[in-house]
């Protein structure tokens, strides 16, 4: 097959349109890493806009795999994302016993007795590399 | 014809290619970083920044429910900016959406003439200011040894405001209290995941709600602007000198109690031991709790920062915050040789008793090595900091003397 080659016109187009994408591209990333525009006066904002809305986004870890880690992902992210388990600090087997237990009993995380131990298993595991 | 060789020939199947490439790295660029649990950090030292609604980065210990973390410069400023103001949720259900033609706050229970008041009935009434702390009872948890479970915060977990608006006991009078009023517990939008999750309701004593000096009021406003949805639009109950567990966000529901709440948030959370300095050891846990209140002293640097490097034989600026559970700051000192010898630091303006002290120094490194820089406070009252932090099941109340090292060269 031939494949023709492009004019240097061409090509010059080409790589000025690649820039101009890459340049906005990197101007949005910028601007949404530094800040949003100033925001209105307070009173203005309260007439203007009675109702206020937030869309909230997530970021939740994926776990190592390990044993009964899938036991851990459907009785542990329920009331709470997984970050909040990746932030703990090293634990050990009883602490994380403790606090399963807790999960369970005190605010009642639908968790079958026999999936306890496998949990703190789990957790245990992370900390164990 | 010989075909021209030029840097880079740009075809199609090449344009193509890098410009995928950029399209994929530019996520990593915009700073959507994953963590995954390979690599997990040990506690106080993951440093995940993300954007959330209306608030500059900050460092995430959770995000559902959101627990954000200011990071440590937004503390050179005496009020700390509503976008940097950290973010602490207990329960998944948090509001997201709130309509002030419909959003009413409800005081009821133990009073005369139970209300429903809007938005436009509380900014009818007298407004009073207050600039004070909001720290959170478990501030600088991540630093405890040994490691307790929980928000694995490092100091900033606090902030500084004006906040404006409706005196509480003003509220409690013009619903009229009954006699024997004894507690009034505070209620705000966010729900819980499961039946089974206790709500997140607070109590304070009557007394303390009615109490002039304590403050106490429903926060409409913090440093002039509404409340952002993350640290509680529409309103929130701001107790002065008081762990923020009790400045109730979305403050939605008043109810005033004949007797003393019981609620989970009450008398199974948020406990102290009865001890001197709220400590225990880990082995040999107090037998008797008490619900945590009032803040107590702290000091911290916040120039020069951490491991900073300073230029040796020339005067550095020292600075940071002070703050106590309301009685004020009587004196900061910093030491600039691990706490043998003390100066006096230079206190900065007197925003009210509530409110962070800023305090300044200044020190020209000797020689060049390194150093380790110390601050102190003092109250009002008398309390001091201690040299050895404390320890309890909670990881609550810690406020060792703080220490930053620095190396001068």
């Amino acid at each position: 097959m031939v494949t023709s080659r492009p004019s240097p016109r061409t090509r010059g187009v080409a790589i000025a349109l690649t820039l101009l994408v890459g340049a906005i591209a990197t101007a949005v990333a910028y601007w949404g890493m530094c800040g949003e525009p100033p925001m209105p006066q307070p009173s203005a904002r309260i007439a203007a806009t009675p109702a206020r809305s937030i869309v909230l986004p997530h970021d939740e870890p994926e776990f190592a795999p390990g044993p009964h880690r899938q036991t851990f992902l459907v009785s542990c992210t329920t009331c709470h994302s997984s970050r909040l388990i990746a932030t703990q600090p090293p634990l050990s087997s009883q602490q994380w016993t403790e606090i399963v237990h807790k999960m369970i009993a005190v605010y009642g995380a639908p968790v079958p007795p026999q999936n306890e131990a496998e949990i703190v298993e789990y957790l245990t595991s992370l900390r164990n590399e | 014809m010989t075909p021209q060789k030029l840097p880079y020939v740009l075809d199609r199947r090449a344009w193509l290619r890098w410009t995928g490439v950029a399209c994929l790295t530019h996520p990593l660029i915009a700073g959507c970083g994953r963590q995954t649990a390979e690599t997990l950090e040990p506690a106080g030292t993951s440093d995940f920044l993300m954007r959330f609604p209306e608030k500059v980065a900050l460092r995430v210990l959770n995000d559902r429910p959101p627990c954000l973390e200011t990071p440590w410069s937004y503390f050179g400023e005496d009020l700390t900016p509503n976008e940097a103001f950290y973010v602490r949720w207990h329960l998944q259900g948090i509001p997201t959406s709130v309509d002030l033609r419909t959003w009413r706050l409800k005081i009821g229970g133990h009073v005369e003439k139970p209300l429903e008041l809007s938005m436009t009935d509380l900014r009818r009434m007298e407004a009073v200011s207050v600039a004070a702390v909001n720290q959170c009872s478990g501030n600088s948890r991540s630093l405890a040894v040994p490691h307790v479970p929980g928000a694995q915060w490092r100091n900033g977990a606090m902030g500084n405001a004006r906040w404006t608006g409706v005196p509480l006991r003003a509220l409690l009078r013009r619903a009229g209290l009954k006699a024997k009023a004894v507690q009034a517990t505070f209620n705000g939008l966010d729900e819980a995941p499961l039946p089974s999750v206790p709500d997140f309701v607070k109590a304070l004593d009557i007394e303390h709600a009615l109490q002039a000096e304590a403050e106490v009021l429903v926060a409409y406003e913090m440093n002039g602007a509404p409340l952002p949805l993350l640290n509680g639009f529409p309103v929130r109950l701001v107790v002065p000198g008081w762990y923020a567990t009790y400045w109730i966000k979305a403050l939605s529901e008043i109810v005033v109690l004949p007797h003393r709440f019981d609620g989970y948030w009450m008398a199974k959370a948020y406990r102290i031991p009865v001890t001197a300095g709220a400590n225990e050891t880990p082995g040999k846990l107090a037998t008797k709790t008490e619900p945590i209140g009032r803040m107590n002293v702290r000091s911290f640097f916040v120039r020069p920062a951490a491991e900073e490097r300073l230029p040796a034989g020339r005067p550095c600026e020292l600075n940071g915050v002070a703050f106590n559970g309301g009685t004020g700051i009587k004196k900061v000192q910093f030491s600039t040789d691990g706490g043998a010898t003390w100066m006096d630091a230079r206190l900065g303006d007197d925003l009210g008793r509530y409110s962070f002290r800023r305090w300044r120094g200044e020190w020209t490194p000797p020689a060049a090595g390194e150093y380790r820089l110390q601050v102190r406070a003092a109250g009002n009252d008398g309390e001091t900091q201690t040299a050895t932090a404390n320890w309890n099941r909670g990881g609550y109340m810690r406020n060792v003397i703080e220490e930053v090292k620095v190396t001068a060269g």
